[in-house]
């Protein structure tokens, strides 16, 4: 008796160990305690009721897990089914080769044997799931698994249905009376099926995503050329009027007018200086930006803003050649940045937007800044009370640039102005260095000076 | 003493700037000196950091040279970090935002010439008077070199010190301007004194700029009064907590 209970202790450890290596979320003690309760109770109904208990199992885990996190319910939810399906074939596996040095049927009937069995079993895991982990970290950026939450979805039923016929697989085998070796050869080939067909999904969802980007990219350079033909017309007439101007300057000065010079040179000449300022010349620096993915987006929202008769000025004096950086996430969060400075701005009476981005050695500063009215909300207030699309954006740009170990985002208000700065600093890997999901747990030695 | 050096391409446009520095200088008893004109912007790097006189540059930004305004700040800022610098430009050359961030520099449009001494006379006044508040008295004052120039703030003026994303620089923030130093944060807390609190592995806050209300728990940020939002780690919660109250006390007796 007490032998079982410390294997159903075993079990236990055997779900939550992968569950406490993989999940992203920090979990507390009291509630890693609750999940361990939740699990022995199942653990104890399993061994009474059979493998039906298992389901049982995964809703009330599933419950459990949505009341710790009710944001990522689907992605934690996937992360504990595949932690049981790998504890799984990890103990079928084991199970296989325990049987050539020992004989297979008799383990489960010595407990002792059984519980060394386990604790073998629980130390290859926590190793597999180790190594899993840091491949996983390793090859998270090669591949850019920024899915949208659809294609999660879809991995889900595939993972979920997997496991149904995993589960169905071993209930029916029992029922049937298939030898323990039909059913892991089984499991085995199922496992194999599996991860073919989520391999193949993945590649498929890249290809499509691929594509998509390409059109996108399209729809942008046809808005940049569409800019840079609006500013050639408006440049030749400008050029036009004035040839007209000065020749007939030319005409006065022949006759020696210099009354009417004076008074047209007032009236016609000095006003066109406004013209000049005013309108398309003001993107002419966005030439500088030599990534085509980041100039046709802000070309697009510069635009956006100079047809709502913002007074938009980009200040960009050399050439930028490198932003270390993942190009989709950079546009993602100037669009962001360049909304919210639309619609923050267009509620005062002159509204502003300056954008500028500079190089000082291997460093790329982007400040992009809005005049405002300033309601005395606090930025990460901003986030949380306006709602809707607004705060939702700023607060996903945030997130974004938080990923990255080499870049720095330094918002700022003061007054009526606000400014967003992102610091980049320049490192080999083109789409930047992304922090190590483990460095996000605070240093610990860090004193406190005042106390 | 500020050395007042101007670099423009167009010989009668230099003529003017300069006689319109020198009237300036004389009739505000500015303590400055025209020291370096030229249309040449490698003369004028040759002129920098020779003196022990902080710099203050007027610069153009279109120079006839394979050289522009910009990049000869650049150069200057390199060689003398603590130095001013003015652009005088054409409108479609003007950019606040980024002479402002990167060489905390003023401007000057050229565009209306009636209006350029004026500007220019705005300009000398605020510089005169950062350089004579920059200029240290026995208030407590950090000293440290950047391009083996010393240069020494008072305590008072730093908002924040943050370690930079490149290995072993730390960024020092005043309110004028902001530095980019070797060393490691953790050694300089160590000089300063119990006003500055490391409220994050990687910021190091002046507590005297702290808003009012400034410490947020829910989003672990701190608003300063320069506008800053530097963020505050879990662990260093507590010393924050420890102010807030102490303000607290403060403001009720």
């Amino acid at each position: 008796m007490e032998i079982n209970l410390i294997i159903a202790i075993l079990s236990v450890f055997a779900y939550m160990i992968p569950m406490l290596i993989f999940l992203p979320i920090e979990i507390k003690r009291w509630q890693k305690i609750i999940l361990f309760i939740i699990l022995f109770i199942n653990i104890l109904f399993t061994i009474a009721m059979g493998h039906i208990g298992i389901i049982v199992l995964m809703i009330s885990v599933g419950i459990y897990l949505y009341l710790i996190d009710r944001k990522n319910i689907i992605r934690n939810m996937c992360i504990f089914v595949a932690g049981y399906i790998l504890g799984v074939i990890l103990d079928y596996t084991e199970s296989m080769l325990w049987a050539l040095v020992y004989d297979f049927y008799y383990i489960r009937d010595s407990t002792l044997l059984y519980a060394v069995f386990i604790i073998i079993h629980l130390i290859l895991l926590t190793g597999l799931c180790i190594l899993i982990k840091k491949i996983y970290q390793k090859i998270r950026y090669k591949f850019n698994m920024n899915f949208s939450r659809e294609i999660w979805r879809s991995l889900s039923i595939i993972l979920l249905s997997y496991l149904l016929i995993f589960i169905f697989n071993i209930l029916a085998s029992e029922k049937i009376g298939f030898s323990t070796p039909v059913l892991i050869i089984n499991s085995l080939l199922f496992t194999g099926l599996f991860v073919v067909a989520i391999y193949q999904f993945i590649k498929a969802i890249k290809l499509y995503i691929r594509n998509h980007e390409l059109e996108l990219h399209q729809e942008y350079a046809n808005i940049y050329t569409k800019q840079i033909e609006k500013m050639y017309d408006s440049h030749r007439s400008v050029t036009h009027d004035f040839y007209n101007k000065i020749s007939l300057i030319g005409d006065y000065i022949k006759n020696k007018d210099m009354e009417a010079i004076e008074k047209y040179f007032d009236e016609y000449i000095l006003p066109m200086k406004f013209e000049l300022k005013r309108g398309d010349y003001k993107l002419k620096e966005l030439i500088n930006i030599e990534l085509p993915k980041i100039k046709s987006m802000v070309t697009t929202k510069a635009a956006q803003a100079t047809e709502k008769n913002i007074d938009v000025r980009i200040e960009i004096k050399k050439i930028i050649e490198k932003i270390s950086m993942n190009d989709v996430d950079l546009s993602t969060v100037l669009s962001i940045f360049w909304d919210n400075a639309i619609e923050a701005s267009i509620e005062t009476e002159n509204p502003q937007i300056s954008f500028c981005i500079y190089q000082e050695e291997d460093m790329v500063t982007i400040i992009l800044e809005n005049n405002h009215i300033n309601t005395g909300i606090e930025y990460y207030d901003i986030k949380s009370t306006k709602g809707g699309f607004h705060g939702i954006g700023l607060k996903n740009a945030h997130d974004i640039l938080k990923k990255y170990k080499n870049v720095e985002h330094l918002p700022k208000i003061i007054d009526n102005i606000f400014t967003q700065r992102v610091e980049i600093t320049n490192v080999e890997n083109n789409n930047g260095d992304l922090v190590d999901e483990d460095d996000k747990t605070e240093d610990i030695d860090s004193k406190d000076q005042d106390s | 003493m500020l050395n007042v050096h101007i670099c423009e391409d167009d010989e009668t446009q230099l003529g003017i700037h300069k006689r319109y520095a020198k009237e300036i200088i004389s009739l505000e008893n500015f303590d400055m000196e025209v020291a370096c004109t030229t249309k040449d912007p490698y003369q004028l790097l040759e002129c920098v950091g020779k003196s022990k006189n902080t710099g203050l540059y007027l610069l153009d930004i279109v120079l006839k040279s394979d050289m522009n305004g910009i990049n000869l700040a650049e150069k200057i800022r390199r060689l003398e970090p603590d130095c001013y610098i003015v652009f005088i430009s054409n409108y479609d050359e003007v950019s606040p935002l980024l002479f402002k961030n990167q060489f905390n520099a003023d401007y000057i449009s050229k565009e209306e010439t009636t209006k350029i001494k004026k500007r220019m006379l705005d300009c000398m006044i605020k510089i005169d008077k950062q350089y004579r508040q920059s200029i240290p008295d026995k208030e407590k004052i950090y000293t440290f070199k950047v391009e083996g120039r010393e240069i020494s703030i008072h305590y008072k003026d730093i908002i924040f010190i943050r370690t930079a994303r490149k290995a072993h620089k730390i960024i020092l923030q005043t309110k004028e301007r902001r530095y980019e130093l070797n060393g490691q944060l953790k050694d300089i807390i160590e000089t300063l004194d119990s006003r500055f609190y490391m409220c994050h592995e990687s910021y190091v806050i002046n507590k005297d700029y702290i808003k009012e209300n400034g410490v947020d728990f829910e989003n672990n940020v701190v608003y300063l009064i320069s506008g800053d939002i530097c963020p505050i780690s879990v662990r260093k919660r507590k010393g924050l907590e420890h102010y807030r109250r102490n303000k607290k006390k403060k403001g009720v007796s």
